[in-house]
């Protein structure tokens, strides 16, 4: 318990003082993190309807792999990504291991089924005639999409609650492909880790804090964009 | 198919925004694979941070075990290797992978344990038969089970003591984690283990076993930088590895790696130990 | 000119034809009705016309210009509007709805809201206006539908079956309200309806579909009064019997041929004989009742004349009383007899 105490007390020093780069660090996880999720749903968004709307072989097959794909623990995703990105990976020569960009690359690539699962499965559940009705009113290609994504809004949201929900808390695959560099890859869960691999667990405790309240503020930002969708 | 081209083009352009970040790449960067160790004690960070002011290059710490390590330096992976597993050291030099080995500090491990040592072990300097005590008693004992240094140290004493490293069932566990997680384990568990003493000491109280053995010469951790042979792959940086086993070698390094942790543990937690040839 | 033209045009599902027309022509400003049992190909033939799936084989025209692939599609797909059974209005407010619909037809942003509030008032639900789909009763969300369609002034208008899922009283209302929108004859429409009162009172010219095939297309009065086939007519409600089975007096009357194969007879052509006056040459008897059945307001008596068993539409209040196994006197009008 004292334990817990010690963690707030630690917390609060680490905000006053800005020791530890904790300012750095917790800016770097929100750059990371937000990047990811963006580059996650560029990906996944058009995936989804695509695999949503598009008639083709073997189009279940893809909309399983995607469910699959939602399950994919974080650390197989890094594995495979630092075997891509190391120097005797055949991407070695983009010298991209151990940066931010690698982190970017990994969380966004475990994002991205859950996105792209979510948005299809929102699609899929839209009323048929929902789409005959979009075309029939006149609308071109890019229009039809436009209004669709319109209409999945909702669940398209809680999408990308879910795509920012795995990168922030996810600590595995970026260890392995950032390498938790001072001040150049470190971020809130893999400092949190090195703390504790250290034993200092009030720091680490503090951090964890610090993430959690990071994890709050954009929660509850997107809520309040969901609550206001819904009206419109 | 029709529509689904169009659903193509905009995940490219997700994917094409990942690469700009390429810049980081290439000259004056160093890769250094290190132990945990090591890098937990934070002399690493103070050394990089001097190297780094004084040459101008880019040091990336990569804290892996040691048997890690030395694999990433198998594939080329890293350029310089600051590790203590003595005999896999000489493995990797003789199978070609790595060149220049110098000494560069030592310290040495420890055991440390419950209390109320069930195995009746405190203040003996046998390593080896402090090891077999515990056996025998069938006291809990967390070893690190990670290819690291700690753990090569810890399986030379098993053979030391003409025992098999014992099977991780009942009393014998394996973390597979690093030496502070260890120790963490080991002291909710109430359990022996074998330790670096830098980490022992720099672990908060609560991790804190009693110390019960130290002084035997088979303790002895013995820390060596090795440049990664550039033969297999020339993308090894071994300019800037040289400048590096070069830094660690200086005697103004060796004095502050003599001199680190007095102030936060009241005892140093390394020795300098340079030598040249080796 | 023809608002609407479909050639020889063929509608696959997987392996099967389901729809397979010759000819069928829509003249502009005018209403067309498609009846048929349900599967028989009706909203297979709406979503063709609509230009909103693909022809096995055929062609069909908008205005003289016939539709082919791209974009020329989509140009001629703004001429017309569709309104769906269950009104598939979009998650935003009614406005909003018909605000779209005229963006996709490139209205000016300034004029959209105007019209959009223009025809919501034609509609009676201006009150409706900022009120999200989910709040609307099935007749309102019709009515907002509707607006929309008509909002963009479209010259061609596709109904699949608009008011099957209202209850009675709003089905009424706004089948009223259809007739007064299509009343100045600016706007040709194609709708689909199972309800043949609906198609009395909206259509110029009814289309029978039975199994993917056009059966029968002519005005109301003659579709209703001469159908072209047995199956038609069993489709409308009429009682196949064979002439064999009637009392020959009937067969006289109607002028029945003595080679035909099966006799019509038109259920509201069979009436009680209240008294004993003399209508034209209506033939009169005895008819013991079989079943007192209704729906929709409508009842319906199945009556044993002869070997035939023939069906009577009457009033509800006129049938109420009578009973299974009773003897009704029953007089049929002979212009009410069909026969091939």
């Amino acid at each position: 318990m004292d334990l817990i105490v010690d963690a707030v007390a630690e917390a609060w020093r680490l905000l006053r003082t800005g020791d530890n780069d904790i300012y750095g660090i917790t800016l770097r996880t929100a750059a990371i993190t937000g990047t990811s999720t963006l580059v996650a749903l560029l990906i996944g968004l058009p995936l989804g309807l695509g695999l949503a709307l598009a008639r083709f072989p073997g189009q279940r097959s893809f909309i399983a792999l995607a469910n699959a794909g939602t399950g994919t623990p974080p650390v197989v995703a890094g594995l495979l990504v630092s075997i891509m990105l190391w120097r005797s990976g055949p991407l070695g020569g983009l010298g991209l291991i151990y940066t931010p960009a690698a982190i970017v690359i990994a969380q966004a690539l475990i994002a991205a089924p859950l996105i792209v699962a979510i948005t299809a499965a929102a699609v899929m559940a839209l009323p048929p005639a929902l789409h005959l009705q979009i075309r029939a009113m006149g609308a071109n290609q890019r229009q039809y999409l436009w209004l669709i994504a319109r209409e999945a809004r909702l669940p398209l949201l809680v999408a990308i609650m879910a795509g920012f929900g795995a990168v922030v808390s996810e600590v595995g695959a970026s260890m392995m492909v950032g390498g938790n560099l001072a001040g150049e890859t470190r971020v809130l869960t893999t400092a949190a880790v090195l703390e504790v691999s250290k034993g200092q667990f009030g720091s680490a405790l503090a951090l964890g804090f610090i993430l959690l309240a990071f994890i709050l503020v954009i929660a509850a930002a997107l809520t309040i964009v969901q609550q206001r969708a819904r009206r419109r | 198919m029709r529509g689904f081209r169009r659903f193509i083009t905009v995940p490219m352009l997700g994917l094409a925004l990942l690469v700009p970040a390429a810049c980081g790449g290439g000259g004056g960067e160093l890769i250094l694979a290190t132990t945990t160790s090591t890098e937990n004690s934070g002399l690493l960070d103070a050394l990089v941070s001097l190297y780094e002011e004084e040459s101008g290059d880019h040091v990336k710490i990569i804290a892996v075990g040691s048997g890690a390590a030395m694999s990433m330096g198998e594939r080329g992976d890293v350029d310089v290797l600051l590790v203590h597993a003595p005999a896999a050291e000489l493995a990797f030099i003789d199978a070609g992978y790595g060149v220049e080995r110098a000494r560069v500090m030592f310290n040495d491990f420890v055991i440390v344990g419950p209390a109320d040592d069930p195995a009746g072990i405190t203040g003996s300097a046998d390593a080896a038969e402090a090891i077999e005590a515990i056996a025998a008693a069938g006291a809990r004992f967390v070893s690190r089970g990670d290819d690291s240094g700690t753990h090569a140290k810890e399986k030379t004493l098993w053979g030391a003591a003409g025992l098999e490293v014992p099977s991780a069932d009942g009393w014998y566990t394996e973390s597979g984690q690093g030496m502070a997680a260890t120790l963490t384990i080991a002291a909710e568990t109430g359990a022996y283990t074998l330790t670096d003493r830098a980490t022992w000491l720099s672990v908060s109280d609560s991790a804190r076993l009693p110390l019960l053995v130290e002084g035997d010469e088979r303790l002895f951790n013995v820390y060596h930088v090795i440049v990664v042979s550039s033969e297999r792959h020339d993308s090894v940086n071994t300019a800037a590895a040289g400048r590096f086993r070069a830094f660690l070698l200086e005697p103004t390094t060796q004095q502050l790696i003599g001199e680190f942790g007095r102030d936060q543990y009241g005892e140093p937690l390394f020795t300098p130990y340079a030598s040249e040839s080796n | 000119m023809i608002a609407l033209a479909f050639r020889d045009i063929r509608v696959r599902r997987g392996p099967r034809e389901v729809l397979r027309v010759p000819v069928l022509n829509v003249a502009q400003g005018e209403t067309i009705a498609v009846l048929g049992p349900n599967g028989a190909g009706k909203s297979t033939l709406l979503l063709a016309g609509a230009l909103l799936l693909d022809l096995a084989a055929g062609d069909i025209a908008l205005f003289g210009e016939r539709a082919l692939d791209g974009r020329s599609r989509l140009r001629q797909r703004r001429l017309t509007a569709t309104v769906f059974q269950e009104s598939a209005l979009l998650d935003m407010s009614a406005r909003r709805n018909i605000e779209t619909a005229l963006a996709l037809h490139s209205v000016p942003r300034a004029d959209r809201r105007g019209r959009a509030d223009q025809w919501l008032s034609r509609l009676g639900v201006a009150h409706l206006a900022n009120a999200s789909p989910h709040t609307l009763s099935g007749g309102e969300a019709q009515r907002v539908a509707l607006a929309r369609a008509f909002a963009i002034q479209p010259r061609l208008l596709f109904l699949d079956e608009p008011f099957s899922s209202l209850d009675p009283g709003t089905r009424a209302e706004l089948v009223g309200e259809l007739r007064s929108l299509l009343a100045d004859g600016s706007t040709a429409a194609l709708f689909v309806t199972h309800d043949l009162s609906e198609a009395q009172l909206l259509a110029d010219r009814v289309a029978v579909l039975l199994d993917g095939d056009l059966a029968q297309h002519d005005t109301v009065e003659v579709v209703w009064g001469r159908p072209a086939s047995p199956a038609v007519a069993a489709f409308l409600g009429y009682a196949l019997v064979e002439p064999t089975q009637l009392p020959a007096a009937v067969t006289e009357a109607a002028s029945i041929p003595a080679n035909a194969g099966t006799v019509a007879i038109r259920p509201t052509a069979v009436r009680l004989s209240i008294d004993r006056t003399e209508i034209g040459s209506a033939y009169r008897g005895d008819a013991s009742i079989v079943a007192v059945q209704g729906a929709h307001g409508r009842g319906r008596l199945l009556l044993d004349l002869g070997e035939a068993r023939i069906a009577a539409e009457l009033p509800v209040e006129e049938i109420r009383s009578f009973k299974v196994g009773g003897i009704v006197k029953i007089e049929i009008d002979p212009g009410g007899l069909v026969s091939w």
